[in-house]
């Protein structure tokens, strides 16, 4: 399916008289459009997909101001090839995924090195370099999303999004407040990482003399600009609510959940917030040396991510040895690598073995524990424990329960298949798988019993009808649904297809950060009850009436409808194709700018508008 | 039903004086530096949802120091209208970070005499 796309690749290089472009970066652009077509037709794309952070790269050198059109060999058919294998993917469903994601970064990645070596201006050329970096690190140092990866991503979306009002001081002064956010952030842990003697001691000196002095850059920025009459300055208000959005992504406070190594990393990996982008942006002539050397050592942390070490930079201590929770469940490769427990750590549909269910239910329980327990008057099950480990063991216990609903998720898929609302239906039953993995007991049954409570929970889940936004309905005002079946499959042996996995993942994930969103009064009770409490009790521990408990249960379950309502696309950057439009006419304008018809033109090669 | 105004103006001062103090404690790294730049983040946003479409000044603001410009946005935030919570969702977190920067650079300028 590549070899074409590889030829033409071959041919780029070595074709000693290859068919010109007058405007390699409409060229680019297009180009980019093809490879995001291919993208999304591998599955949903995230923001901060390397794709994605090309498509937003190119637009930001595409809207770099006065770069004058670029000859340079055509990109026709390279392009033409990316539509074939388009093509080709769209005929063959059997296709393999994974395999082709890789291919198409590689592409990618050579295709905007390709570029970026060509163009002579220094602006664009730094977008380039922050498409390049984004696919290099997928490639050589593959990441999990992270929640600050997320954040980078729409700030590297913001940062292309001013560039046509650029000069504007109110812009100016947007961008590098940011970025000093976005420093402070990766000051504060780089230095604790090297006081951990988590990253190289030169390293660190090295990137906080530079943050250091970056920040006095945008100080500098800063005290030149005048306020007054900002606030009445004509920018596009889109542009600037972009802006604001991003800022305020970046200032918030961040995910707990998250492990600070990862944080750090999402940081190192995005060029600290794209520096050398946020220099050439502000104008500061001073702080164009240090963000070039944050650059360089953002770019040597992408080609040594192992120079970062795997621990924890929070306080957060290690769990106690003798709870091995993971120990016996089959994991995957990311739950090495210390990523939050906003994710199953196992491929969803998994089928485990007893120890597996039996150590993960142990996990759960030490983690529930945890987070209710008394430090002053342990529960035995955390006698000898640390109460400074607790925040771990919750973390734990959140991450079991994740891939206790990882291993059974493919079953809520079953369920839903061919049913009106579905997405609505699912987000209820991800509650109630949830529910179910806080509830179930390995005691009572075996721990291999996990499968067959999970489907019946939500088989009775469906009987009771909590697809209406966890309303019961009642059973003589609706027929009884037909019983779903499996087609004859056993539950847990039904292996999704990798867009299912990666849907089952973003749905785990959504799940568990709705919950995790909501305001502790909703998430409280919501938490109690899905770990099989009654109403009563609830509303006893928790000091209201039963009606109260069963409102705020039943508004929390609205919440998390209607988080992941809104998460179905996922998608805030907006779409590429949207983007492109308006730089081919750049390049068209340009070009009947700088090219008059007595040129000749019309004879190159390959010039084909 | 009586609309709550949005107090567009004084949202441009807040944003100002939090990014005036930003830019004072860029050469800070502590916790007190994210707080102040949370609060800058939430201002930014909501000066940029609600846009003054006149000139805002905040007169002396240059001479102001961090405290001064936390005390003054403070000051300011305290005379919105608290059911703008449904307009502005960052307001309570606004007025809590506000208090809590104060109470910690006050402190900070205290001990340094």
């Amino acid at each position: 399916m590549w070899e074409v796309v590889r030829r033409e690749l071959a041919r780029l290089e070595w074709d000693v008289g290859p068919p010109l472009t007058l405007d390699l970066m409409a060229d680019w652009t297009q180009t980019v459009s093809s490879l995001v077509t291919i993208r999304r037709a591998l599955g949903p794309i995230s923001t901060a997909d390397p794709l994605a952070l090309l498509a937003t790269a190119t637009t930001g050198a595409a809207r770099t101001a006065d770069v004058k059109p670029i000859l340079a060999p055509s990109l026709d058919a390279v392009r033409a090839a990316l539509a074939d294998v388009g093509q080709d993917m769209a005929s063959r469903p059997d296709f393999d995924r994974q395999r082709d994601a890789a291919t198409l970064n590689h592409v990618a990645y050579e295709l905007v090195h390709w570029v970026r070596v060509r163009t002579p201006d220094d602006r664009a050329k730094a977008w380039l370099l922050a498409g390049e970096a984004a696919l290099d690190g997928a490639i050589h140092a593959p990441t999990s999303r992270s929640a600050a990866g997320v954040g980078l991503a729409a700030w590297q979306d913001a940062l292309a999004a001013v560039q046509p009002v650029q000069n504007a001081p109110i812009v100016r002064r947007s961008v590098a407040l940011g970025h000093l956010a976005i420093l402070r952030d990766t000051h504060a842990l780089v230095d604790t990482a090297a006081k951990a003697g988590a990253l190289p001691g030169p390293y660190a000196d090295e990137l906080l003399g530079n943050i250091r002095e970056l920040a006095r850059a945008h100080q500098t920025t800063l005290s030149q600009i005048d306020s007054r009459g900002l606030g009445a300055t004509r920018v596009d208000q889109a542009v600037m609510l972009q802006v604001g959005t991003a800022v305020r992504r970046i200032t918030g406070r961040p995910d707990l959940t998250e492990p600070s190594h990862v944080r750090l990393d999402a940081l190192l990996r995005s060029g600290l917030g794209q520096a050398v982008l946020v220099a050439n942006l502000t104008g500061e002539q001073s702080a164009q040396p240090a963000a070039a050397r944050i650059s360089r050592l953002s770019l040597e942390y992408v080609t040594n991510p192992r120079m970062l070490r795997d621990v924890d930079l929070s306080d957060a201590p290690t769990p106690p040895a003798q709870v091995e929770p993971k120990a016996a469940a089959p994991l995957g490769p990311r739950a090495s690598a210390g990523i939050p427990p906003m994710e199953p750590t196992i491929t969803p549909g998994t089928v485990m073995d007893g120890p597996s269910i039996l150590a993960l239910c142990l996990a759960r329980d030490l983690g529930v524990a945890a987070g209710s327990a008394d430090p002053a008057n342990p529960p035995d099950s955390l006698r000898g424990v640390d109460p400074s480990r607790w925040p771990q063991l919750v973390a734990e216990g959140r991450q079991a329960v994740t891939d206790l609903v990882g291993s059974v998720i493919p079953m809520v898929y079953a369920q839903t298949r061919r049913t009106p609302n579905a997405a609505d239906t699912r987000g209820q039953m991800f509650v109630e798988l949830m529910g179910a993995a806080y509830r179930f007991d390995p005691q009572r049954t075996s721990p291999e019993g996990w499968a067959s409570y999970a489907w019946m929970t939500l088989k009775h889940a469906r009987l009771r009808g909590v697809d209406d936004a966890g309303v019961v309905r009642k059973r003589s005002a609706v027929p009884r649904p037909p019983t779903a079946t499996l087609d004859g499959r056993d539950p847990v042996s039904h292996t999704p297809d990798p867009g299912e996995v990666i849907e089952q993942r973003q749905a785990v994930a959504a799940i568990t950060e709705a919950v995790g969103q909501l305001p502790t009064s909703l998430r409280e009770p919501l938490m109690a009850s899905m770990q099989g409490h009654p109403l009563r009790e609830i509303a006893e521990d928790l000091g209201y009436s039963e009606s109260t408990a069963h409102r705020r249960i039943k508004e929390a379950r609205e919440h998390i409808r209607d988080d992941l309502a809104s998460h179905v696309d996922d998608r805030p950057w907006v779409p590429f194709d949207n983007g492109t439009n308006p730089v081919l006419e750049r390049a068209q304008r340009l070009f009947e700018c700088t090219f008059t018809p007595s040129l000749g033109l019309g004879s190159v090669r390959g010039f084909d508008r | 039903m009586t609309e709550v105004q949005i107090p567009i103006e004084s949202i441009a001062k807040v944003d100002l004086l939090l990014g005036q103090a930003t830019m004072l404690t860029a050469d800070r790294w502590d916790d007190l530096a994210a707080m102040i730049h949370e609060a800058m983040g939430i201002s930014l946003l909501m000066a940029a949802t609600h846009p003054s479409s006149r000139p805002v000044d905040v007169p002396g603001l240059t001479r102001l120091t961090a405290l001064e410009c936390v005390q003054n946005a403070s000051r300011e935030v305290h005379t919105w209208d608290l059911a703008l919570a449904a307009d502005l969702p960052d307001l309570g977190r606004l007025r809590v970070l506000l208090a809590d920067v104060r109470r910690e650079l006050d402190s900070t300028v205290g001990r340094r005499g």
